[in-house]
């Protein structure tokens, strides 16, 4: 080993010497060559024929040179730096295709770093937590219907805590964003609670103060740097101090770094009790995480979770039969969402870079092809084909550079917008790893040259094939026309066709489900209505009680201000943030007990009076609720008209009585009457059975309401008014202010967000197939000049050969929508269920789509077209 | 199948020219091709500049040196001398030529008998 790597270091420094040795080399020959011719004479030659003599001894000195320059030096890197230097010149003699070339590459990888960046944040980073991969979500599934829901019910944690041979550590938590006291203000923000050992799961260490320890239950919560810089000025300053979340104090012991952003745009995170307060095992109002001792892999926890499963179904048939926990890695049950879309993305966006290597391909291919003399010439000299591919090869490597800077420079700005469009849509506890880092650089460095090598061979390979005998005899022709070169620029001319029609389909069965979205028939008015929610304290049943009142008192303020046509509250707002639902029993039908999954099932929503009309939702039969619907008169309930289709099929359901868990108060409630169906979680959701209750009438879990004001003005003008309202009636109250536009925007926003995206790249994609389709027909026209003069000569009007050159790209555009058609097909069946009010092979898209995209093709054709039949005969046949 | 030949002849070269080196002390490469030349009776008929390629390949495995000097005539040559590593691959070489040799030279012995 040690020689070789001698021989190596040598032939390094005989590499940067090399010209210095090169002239010691020819010292050294011309002195022996002295002596030899020296020799020579003291035997009796004549000086001439000495020296002959002793040429011919020594050798060919060329070729010993050349041995010896070999030997000490790298040759191949020699090669190598040769070609690079050749084709830096070519590049710069034609700036025109190397401005082309670079941007074309530099749009292309710009979008595909871009896309990476995400796509790695969300996707391959592991989680930046300890021991990241040992954290896991556990979800309850169904094993009858294969069912997996990511959620637990309260009473069956207790059993999952005891699972200590898989757990190291075991936490549950709920919340969401609700609202929290500080001192004299109040305000909303993402809040949990969770059990004392959260972070002994997630094992990091707070920024100041300490996590949770087992006595904390119920008085110590532990808040984000950002929480405690807005209220208390600093990390530290807030130790000590005290927040209230339903009217409970919590001692504020800890502050964690801003990196930590679990559950969902969390910032206080308050213990409570390890028991829940719903211990029921068929409500599933927690989410648990653990972290798995070291050691225990998925498999083995799951067969461990499936133990207690069995045991707990065999002692609660009711509830457990047929239930399984699973434990998922925390990383999967935070991307579960976008995974689909953003593969689907990556895969677009590297078509994109499919279609921009295509182009330069292209290019190099036509410049290839018009330099067959300089190849011709070479192979001449002695170059083989190994060589000339290298040489075209280093010729296309050499834009990698240029061509990754810049896009790179693109990327930065690519992925501040995507962040800008996927900040409602990506898991906010993986934004913080979505961000330029040497990983996105390597991709970008890897990118840029395997393009630069995929573009780069194809035409190498096709050009270094000379033909010495046939390129000798035409050797007076400018350039090749026909066979081979001008096949593979077809080739590629189609495949750029085909692949951005497939990405126009896309995007356009994208755009359709966007606009289905926004025209689809929600069953609630969007305009004009100002959503606030706010949060009462209350802890107690008084408590509770006057929480309502103060609503009731809030509403009649509200409907007061100038410009309000009316104003109501609800709890489950259709694409608000509060959802329940669950089973119920139709009294004479069912009992409310026993097995609940035979039960009908419907989604549970507060209202408060005229919240169907300040909502436009239309009342269809029977009455709203009305003032008298309180607490202590007999429980009411509205049904949607989905509900009663299902369940009341050939009756009238008003004056009927139904039972729910909604609270732990079961009372029958009284129907009274039907209202529209609303999509309710989110314009992509299907009409379901609704049952709403009376605000009044469930105290407990009416504390907190979205409360909703119609106006005929801009909503968002009232929140100075209403927000005044609110704190001068009680100042602890949080509030947050949205409109239903919004909301109903932000629920579709992941369609908005792939939309966004398929365009663009889709766009993309049609610029770069429309200059590639412009760059071969000018190309080929240019090449066939002398054809065209001709037939001009003999009589052809431009007429004809614009129809003749037009032709010609209309085949190879027929071709190319064929293909992409075909495509087309295939990539729908993948993300069909992304799709809303659209099939995915749908006939008036791929329509419109080809009528537009083949005459845009064609005018590509039509301008050389146009140049071609304007030549003079006489400048044409002078061509050749 | 050249190419093995060519290295046998190489390595051959490369030894007898250490082996001059060693044997002579420092020497231009004319000197050495002469000195290879005279002791096989000029039998062995070398195109003289061969024996750079073998100098070339020596110098960069350390096993010979090079530094300008003056030829007996006064003239500038590049003179090469062998080095400690050289002297230690040149007795390592010397004994396995020594092994080959004497086993070649046993089996063509064992041959003639039979």
């Amino acid at each position: 080993m040690f020689p070789r790597l001698r021989v190596l270091a040598s032939r390094i420094r005989g590499f940067f010497a090399g010209h210095r040795l090169d002239e010691d080399f020819q010292r050294e020959l011309a002195s022996h060559l002295d002596l030899l011719t020296e020799e020579n004479i003291r035997r009796g030659l004549p000086p001439d024929e000495a020296r002959r003599q002793a040429r011919l001894r020594l050798g060919g000195a060329a070729q010993l040179r050349e041995t010896q320059h070999d030997l000490r030096g790298l040759p191949w890197l020699e090669t190598l730096l040769q070609d690079v230097r050749f084709g830096l010149r070519m590049l710069r003699k034609n700036p025109g295709f190397t401005a082309v070339a670079v941007i074309t590459l530099a749009l292309g990888i710009g979008a595909t770093t871009a896309m990476f960046t995400v796509f790695d944040g969300v996707l391959l980073k592991s989680l930046r937590y300890p021991d990241a991969q040992r954290i896991v979500a556990i979800n309850t599934q169904w094993t009858d219907s294969g069912k997996v829901f990511p959620a637990t019910a309260g009473g069956d944690l207790e059993d999952l805590r005891g699972a200590t041979d898989s757990f190291q550590a075991f936490s549950y938590y709920d919340g969401g964003e609700i609202g929290v006291q500080v001192s004299r203000s109040a305000e909303f923000v993402g809040a949990y609670q969770v059990d004392p050992q959260f972070f002994h799961v997630f094992t990091i260490s707070p920024f100041a103060g300490r996590t949770f320890v087992a006595g904390d239950a119920g008085r110590a919560a532990v808040v984000s740097t950002g929480f405690a810089e807005r209220n208390f000025g600093s990390g530290p300053a807030a130790l000590g101090q005290t927040l209230q979340m339903d009217h409970t104090a919590y001692e504020i012991v800890g502050v964690m770094p801003p990196m930590f952003q679990f559950p969902r745009h969390a910032q206080v995170w308050a213990a409570v009790s390890p028991v829940p307060q719903n211990r029921d095992r068929s409500a599933y109002n927690y989410y648990s995480v653990a972290k798995l001792n070291p050691g225990v892999s998925l498999a083995m926890a799951d067969a461990h979770l499936l133990s207690i499963a069995n045991r707990l179904a065999a002692a609660f048939p009711d509830s457990n039969r047929n239930k399984a926990f699973v434990v998922q890695p925390l990383q999967e049950h935070l991307v579960a969402s976008v995974r689909t879309s953003l593969f689907l993305l990556m895969g677009a966006v590297g078509t994109v870079l499919v279609i921009a290597c295509a182009n330069v391909a292209n290019l190099m291919l036509a410049r290839a092809t018009s330099r067959v003399r300089e190849f011709t010439m070479r192979s001449v000299l002695g170059a083989d084909r190994k060589r000339l591919v290298m040489q075209l090869l280093s010729e296309s490597v050499i834009l990698a550079p240029a061509s990754g800077l810049i896009g790179l420079g693109l990327a930065f700005w690519g992925t501040k917008a995507l962040l800008v469009l996927g900040a409602r849509f990506l898991p906010a506890p993986l934004l913080a790893d979505i961000h330029f880092d040497w990983r996105v650089l390597a991709f970008t460095l890897a990118t840029s040259f395997l393009t630069c090598i995929l573009f780069g061979i194809g035409p190498a390979w096709q050009a270094a094939r000379v033909d010495l005998h046939d390129a000798i005899k035409r050797a007076g022709a400018s350039g090749l026309s026909g066979g081979g070169p001008s096949r593979l620029r077809d080739s590629l001319v189609i495949a750029q066709i085909a692949l951005s029609l497939a990405l126009a389909i896309t995007a356009s069965l994208f755009f359709r489900t966007l606009l289905a979205l926004h025209g689809a028939a929600l069953g609630y008015r969007t305009e004009g209505i100002l959503v606030a929610y706010a949060d009462a304290p209350a802890r107690t049943l008084p408590e509770a009680l006057q929480a309502g009142r103060f609503f009731d008192d809030l509403f009649a303020r509200l409907r007061q201000i100038p410009g309000v046509i009316s104003a109501a509250g609800a709890m489950g707002l259709p694409a608000g943030q509060y959802s329940s639902n669950g089973s119920f029993a139709i009294e004479g039908k069912q009992s409310f007990g026993g097995d609940f999954r035979k039960l009908p099932y419907a989604g549970f929503r507060l209202a408060s009076p005229r919240y169907f009309a300040t909502m436009g939702i239309p009342l269809i039969r029977g009455r709203d609720f009305d003032d008298g619907d309180l607490y202590d008169r007999p429980f009411v309930a509205i049904i949607s008209e989905s509900l009663a289709r299902q369940n009341f099929p050939n009756e009238d359901p008003i004056g009927h009585r139904i039972m729910c868990g909604l609270d732990w108060n079961l009372k029958w409630m009284t129907v009274v009457g039907v209202v529209g169906d609303v999509r309710q979680s989110s314009p992509a959701a299907q009409p379901g059975p609704e049952l709403y209750m009376p605000l009044q009438q469930h105290p407990f879990t009416a504390n907190e309401a979205e409360v909703v004001v119609r106006t005929s003005a801009n909503p968002e003008s009232l929140i100075p008014a209403a927000q005044k309202i609110i704190h001068e009636m009680n100042p602890d109250v949080a509030t947050k202010f949205t409109t239903m536009n919004e909301l109903v925007s932000d629920s579709i926003s992941g369609q908005r967000f792939s939309t966004a995206l398929a365009s663009s790249f889709a766009a993309l994609a049609l610029l770069l197939a429309l200059s590639g389709m412009y760059a071969v027909v000018s190309y080929a026209t240019t090449q066939r000049t002398a054809e065209f003069g001709m037939r001009s000569a003999l009589g052809a009007q431009p007429a004809n050969i614009i129809r003749l050159v037009v032709g010609g790209a209309a085949r190879l555009a027929a071709i190319g929508v064929m293909v992409g058609v075909l495509l087309s097909i295939l990539a729908g069946s993948l993300f069909s269920s992304m799709l809303f009010g659209v099939k995915s092979v749908d006939a008036p898209t791929y329509a419109l789509v080809i009528s537009i995209v083949l005459p845009i093709t064609l005018l590509a054709a039509a301008l050389p077209a146009w140049r071609a039949s304007r030549v003079d005969p006489m400048v044409a046949l002078r061509h050749e | 199948m050249a190419d093995a030949k060519s290295e046998i002849l190489q390595g051959t070269l490369d030894l007898m020219v250490l082996k001059t080196l060693h044997a002579i002390g420092p020497l231009h490469g004319y000197g050495i091709a002469r000195r290879l030349e005279q002791i096989s009776d000029d039998v062995l008929q070398l195109n003289q500049g061969t024996i750079y390629a073998s100098l070339a390949r020596l110098l960069q495995r350390g096993w010979i040196s090079a530094s300008w000097g003056a030829s007996e005539n006064n003239r500038k040559a590049r003179f090469y001398s062998i080095t400690k590593a050289g002297r230690k691959q040149l007795a390592a070489e010397t004994e396995n030529w020594k092994r080959i040799a004497g086993v070649i030279g046993r089996v063509l012995r064992l041959a003639e008998r039979s």
